[in-house]
């Protein structure tokens, strides 16, 4: 049985920083408990974990040349450090 | 003599190699969060690697994603204050406002691909004001933490979380609508 302390509003509260992982692990177990018993707050997790996973795959795919470019710049990095103003 | 007191330039870049050169693409991807345009992300990218080097032996090896981050945020900071000397009263909206011009290009340039192919998502993204638009992507795309976004963005975390949950908010009646209109 899910607590009946964490209840619906508090989790409600806090569904987002357990959506990111933000929030310390005793308080991410009550939360965990409590989605898996209560359908409601199940559902509403459900979508707000989908539209996170959507965005994680929105990744703009990093630029390799300005990345070989920038990688380049940190190789010569002292003499750089030298002539900059 | 203070020479000694200094490792030089053997390790100042041993350090510079072991903290900053790992966090490149992050940093690129803030940079691009923050500029949205590709040569100022590569610009302000180089800009901060100068200022991590000269500060690396001073560093305390302490969480180097969030001392970068710290780092580009002066020097955005920087760069605007040089380019628009008049808007520098409010860091914060300055740095939203220049994002917003530098991304009127880009926009209406990529517009027109965003309307055929995006994804629901991203135009739920990106029809989200700038300021929500670029903690979402520094905490969903580019997987910064709470604490990273908020040195990146020079906000307090909590202005992070209340930004970053009315966007989800937001997105999430974003695609409601338009689900609704697609029937
Ligand atoms: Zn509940």
């Amino acid at each position: 049985m899910a607590t009946k302390k964490t209840n619906c509003r508090e989790v409600a509260r806090r569904l987002q920083s357990y959506l990111d992982g933000e929030l310390d692990s005793d308080r991410m177990e009550q939360i965990k408990a409590h989605l898996d018993a209560c359908v409601d707050c199940g559902l509403e997790y459900d979508v707000f974990a989908a539209i996170k996973t959507d965005l994680s795959a929105l990744t703009a795919p990093a630029e390799s040349d300005a990345l070989a470019r920038l990688r380049e710049f940190s190789s010569r990095i002292s003499e750089e450090a030298n002539s900059a103003p | 003599m203070a020479v000694h007191e200094h490792q030089g330039p053997v390790g100042q870049d041993a350090r510079f190699n072991e903290y900053v050169v790992p966090e490149l693409e992050v940093l690129y991807r803030v940079a691009y969060s923050i500029t949205r345009n590709k040569a100022d992300a590569e610009d302000l990218v180089q800009d901060t690697l100068l200022r991590a080097y000269r500060a690396v032996e001073r560093f305390d090896g302490r969480y180097p994603r969030a001392w970068l981050l710290t780092i580009m945020r002066n020097a955005q900071i920087n760069r605007v204050r040089r380019k628009r000397p008049e808007l520098m009263h409010d860091p914060d909206e300055t740095m939203a406002r220049m994002a917003d011009e530098s991304a009127d290009a880009a926009d209406a340039e990529t517009q027109i691909i965003d309307q055929t192919l995006a994804a629901p998502i991203e135009n739920a993204l990106n029809s989200l004001p700038e300021k929500f638009r670029s903690v979402v992507e520094l905490v969903d795309i580019n997987e910064l933490s709470y604490k990273e976004a908020a040195d990146a963005l020079g906000i307090p975390v909590g202005t992070v979380m209340s930004r970053l949950h009315r966007a989800r908010r937001n997105i999430r009646q974003h695609l409601e609508l338009s689900s609704i209109e697609d029937e």
